[in-house]
């Protein structure tokens, strides 16, 4: 028996196993996965402003050489799933299309997308207590029907992975149950600082400009790097403008 | 078949996006009921937790009046009760509610179970070791007022949730189960111990592990075998490289 069941149930057996994040990624592909011809799978933590490989299965070496973690900041669809908190599928054709593209080659998925041309790449958050703290690949030979019993099972893996990956077994260095939790979204205030800031606009001219305190934009400024993950404020400029919280919230604080 | 399978597997994503805001163990059987096992009809539960090897005590449980609570809230492991047996031989138990008296006469309970599950029309009671990391860690225990029929599918589901349990249960975010419980030997980790951090972080400034084991007064051998053991966390083949995704990652601090 093959269904989504007996797999969500071999991945949850791994889970509870203290196995090695490639261990999980095995799980994933010939649990879950088989239903849906995985050939391969890929667990990324997030750290900062990268998403950083733990454990794969199935890639070729020279897919995952060198594949240490990919830039949070980047756009590639499993940065998407993270920044979108949501099942992300491509067919395997529009990735090969994709990063035939791109400027900077990007064989790695290329040369993926084209060993499965009717397949499709799988990218989902890794989910802890509603918040993204990780992403999933799961790259499929065959593009099943998604419906929505797919689709939750995709789901379910976000949030199993989740309990694992913040339980002291996934051997990661903090809880992020436990870590600081950043605020759930960036003030108006804050954002408005980052526009500014993205104008090249030193802290002080920004204070005065919205009429607070010197501290209260560099605090302002904390907070919002450690919401975005980055440790400078051009890049935390940078990712806000990337995220589009530029375009959706046009208005100002008081001043 | 299927539409009954589909009906499962559709409960499992909203249960375990339940479980990983790590709930209670009263809200784990309530989501329980209302989820992965609603179909069962599941209408009373409990959640123990093994102690010393010895004791399972209880740490939530619902849809039952108080006095069984208490009644059932520490239970030796050697006593002739399904939810001592199934951890015990760790494995799934399934009786009948129906001259569950009987079954069990010379236990403490006989005639005092009955009587309560005859009030709630119980017709089936479930018990599953809750595992992890290959040790049983405690036991689910729930009374259902449908007959329970064993098939492939139900005894997944039953596996499926003693793993989750054992996740949750063992979790420090859910409180359950505090401290450490016997893991077996990992060779894995990203939480480098304060002699792995400076045996990565002197290996980063060039020094050659005959030197870093003196410096540190331990042996040559373990300081190949933190260098060993930090290479394969960090996925990569060379030192340097080592060190400086630990950097990256912050793991040195």
């Amino acid at each position: 028996m093959t269904g989504p069941l007996s797999g969500m149930s071999t991945l949850l057996t791994t889970l509870s196993q203290a196995a090695h994040p490639d261990e999980v990624a095995t799980a994933l592909v010939r649990g879950p996965g088989a239903a849906y011809g995985a050939t391969s799978a890929a667990i990324l933590w997030r750290s900062k402003d990268e998403l950083f490989v733990l454990g794969l299965d199935g890639y070729r070496p020279s897919e995952v050489e060198g594949f240490a973690s990919l830039d949070l900041h980047r756009d590639y669809p499993l940065t998407r799933a993270f920044w979108e908190g949501e099942v992300i599928i491509d067919p395997s054709a529009t990735v090969a299309e994709h990063y035939a593209a791109m400027r900077r080659p990007q064989s790695r998925w290329r040369s993926l997308a084209e060993r499965i041309p009717d397949g499709c790449l799988v990218s989902a958050p890794i989910i802890s207590d509603g918040r993204p703290i990780g992403t999933y690949a799961l790259n499929c030979a065959s593009v099943p029907d998604w419906s929505t019993l797919d689709i939750a099972v995709l789901d379910a893996i976000s949030y199993a992975l989740g309990l694992w990956l913040t339980h002291p077994d996934s051997g990661l260095p903090v809880s992020g149950f436990e870590a600081d939790r950043p605020e759930a979204s960036l003030s108006s205030r804050q954002v408005a600082i980052l526009r500014m800031v993205f104008g090249g606009r030193t802290n002080t001219s920004i204070a005065a400009a919205l009429g607070v305190s010197l501290s209260t934009v560099k605090q302002d400024l904390t907070k919002a790097m450690a919401h975005l993950g980055t440790t400078d404020r051009t890049s935390a400029a940078e990712a806000a403008r990337a995220l589009g919280l530029f375009d959706e919230r046009r208005e100002e604080p008081a001043t | 078949m299927t539409a009954s399978r589909s009906a499962t597997v559709a409960h499992l994503p909203q249960f375990l996006r339940y479980l990983s805001g790590l709930p209670a163990p009263e809200k784990t059987l309530e989501a329980l009921a209302a989820g992965p096992l609603a179909r069962y009809r599941m209408v009373g539960g409990f959640i123990w937790v093994l102690v010393d090897g010895s004791h399972l005590v209880s740490v939530g449980s619902i849809g039952w009046p108080m006095d069984l609570e208490e009644r059932y809230s520490v239970i030796p492991i050697g006593l002739d009760l399904p939810a001592a047996r199934a951890p015990r031989e760790d494995t799934i138990t399934i009786d009948v509610a129906e001259g569950f008296g009987s079954q069990y006469v010379g236990s403490i309970d006989d005639e005092y179970l009955e009587g309560h599950f005859a009030a709630k029309d119980v017709r089936s009671v479930v018990n599953v070791p809750i595992r992890h990391a290959r040790s049983v860690v405690g036991c689910f225990g729930f009374v259902t007022d449908e007959r329970w029929v064993e098939s492939p599918e139900s005894t997944t589901l039953l596996e499926a949730l003693s793993s989750t349990l054992g996740l949750w249960a063992t979790h420090p975010g859910s409180g359950v189960l505090s401290g450490p419980i016997n893991l077996t030997q990992r060779d894995w980790s990203l939480a480098f111990t304060p002699r792995q951090k400076e045996v990565l972080t002197l290996a980063g400034e060039g020094r050659s592990n005959s030197q870093i084991a003196h410096q540190l007064h331990v042996s040559v051998s373990s300081v190949k075998q933190d260098v060993q053991h930090m290479m394969r966390a960090l996925r990569t083949h060379s030192r340097d490289s080592a060190y400086e995704r630990a950097q990256r990652l912050k793991l040195l601090d």
